[in-house]
């Protein structure tokens, strides 16, 4: 799957679930946690929509901020798993 | 990021398990709430778990579970309560806190634990979504007015008729409990002092009458209401020909206060009786406003919806059975629960 399919599919949803992301108009690099966009209940949405929706299982060791900081991260991240899961 | 979790020993790791809850938790917690909650606890001593990030040396954060002697039916056991979660606030994101709570539920063993139960915040609901475990049911906080001030001070704007608003419906209010409180047989009394054995006696005569539900000893009535030193609880107590029959648990925090505890013979009418009692006693003190948190199988809800408490906010409660436990969560689910505030952690 290419970047930007990955990084459209995962803004796509923080708009649409979460409000005050299409409120302050966010970008792909702005902080989610930081600016308020995602609590923890946001995370396990978005956590539950990436399983869904790339068909990765995520474990605890792949819960960390470093991962779910931005879209940006959050594409990133799907991309390596999805990466890591199609060469194993 | 290497996270690592270990048992947190009291005595080493106190002063360790204090700062960590004064930097994540609540500034205000000191040694005095930590020997208190964690070690002079009668049920037995409390556990900690602690997660450091070894490649920061960090603290990210600690989680406790305090034990509690109770009753399931006619069968006696140790269950925990969970509290004082809390995690660094740059590690805060789900993988971190599940690692924390997995290794307190791995912790838990069937042969010392027969469950565990929390009252999670949102951020700790997450969690348990993602533990897939599910709420046993809502806590419901039930509210009276008892005093219209508050209400009439913020809805009237012109001085001298506030005084006459508030003399005219705190009238209407009390008018309205005006049937309340034939005490009969029963001697009403606030408790001085400690709870003696007659409060152990109560206990073991009618506490495995309740489905689940802790065990109210005097030791621990002592130690979690009349020595808590967070809170001033005060007990109002319910004799009959000079024999304890029931008794309430409350905390008065400036114009508002709240039924910690409840607990006595299964006879409405004292009960009753006794509830209508605190409403008197309160108002007399100018309270506002009584909040009784009760879980939903409580037995008592409809008596205090009949006395004019309403429903107000629920937040969830938790409860987790260790695999190889003798009763399931299952079996636990079908029972009746007699939970109030004074069962959360602190």
């Amino acid at each position: 799957m290419q970047d930007n399919t990955v990084s459209t599919h995962i803004k796509d949803f923080i708009w649409q679930h979460f409000p005050l992301a299409r409120t302050r108009k966010i970008v792909d690099t702005d902080h989610l946690l930081e600016k308020g966009i995602l609590d923890s209940l946001g995370i396990l949405e978005v956590v539950m929509f990436i399983e869904h929706e790339f068909q990765i299982i995520l474990n605890d060791d792949d819960l960390m901020p470093e991962n779910f900081q931005s879209i940006c991260s959050i594409a990133a991240f799907v991309q390596r798993r999805c990466h890591d899961s199609s060469a194993h | 990021m290497s996270l690592v979790i270990r048992s947190a020993h009291l005595e080493s790791d106190q002063e360790l398990l204090v700062d960590t809850l004064i930097r994540h938790l609540n500034p205000l917690y000191d040694n005095v709430r930590f020997n208190w909650l964690y070690k002079n606890n009668p049920h037995g001593l409390a556990r900690a778990w602690i997660m450091s990030d070894t490649a920061s040396s960090t603290v990210v954060g600690m989680a406790g579970a305090f034990p509690r002697r109770v009753y399931i039916g006619v069968q006696e056991a140790t269950c925990w309560v969970l509290g004082d979660f809390c995690i660094h606030e740059h590690y805060r994101l789900l993988g971190p806190a599940l690692q924390l709570q997995r290794a307190c539920l791995a912790d838990m063993h069937p042969e010392t634990v027969a469950f565990s139960y929390d009252f999670p915040s949102a951020s700790m609901l997450a969690v348990y979504k993602r533990l897939h475990i599910d709420p046993l049911g809502n806590i419901c906080r039930f509210a009276k007015p008892l005093r219209i001030d508050r209400k009439v001070e913020e809805l009237v704007r012109v001085p001298p008729l506030v005084s006459l608003m508030k003399w005219v419906g705190n009238l209407a209010l009390a008018f309205q409990d005006r049937s309340l409180c034939d005490t009969g047989e029963l001697t009403i009394a606030l408790h001085e002092g400690w709870c003696g054995e007659e409060f152990s006696v109560l206990a073991r005569d009618v506490g495995w009458q309740y489905g689940v539900c802790v065990q109210r000893s005097a030791e621990y009535l002592n130690w979690r209401y009349v020595a808590n030193p967070l809170l001033r609880c005060e007990i109002l107590t319910a004799r009959r020909h000079g024999v304890l029959v029931a008794y309430s648990v409350f905390a008065q925090s400036g114009e508002d206060a709240m039924v910690m505890d409840l607990f006595g013979v299964q006879d409405r009418q004292i009960i009753s009786t006794l509830v209508e009692s605190l409403i008197k006693f309160l108002r007399k003190r100018c309270v506002i406003t009584l909040s009784a948190p009760l879980f939903e199988s409580h037995p008592w809800m409809a008596l205090f919806q009949r006395l004019g408490f309403r429903a107000r906010e629920t937040s969830p409660v938790m409860i987790y059975t260790p695999p190889g436990a003798s009763l399931e969560s299952s079996s636990l689910q079908g029972m009746d629960w007699f939970f109030m505030y004074g069962d959360r952690d602190s």
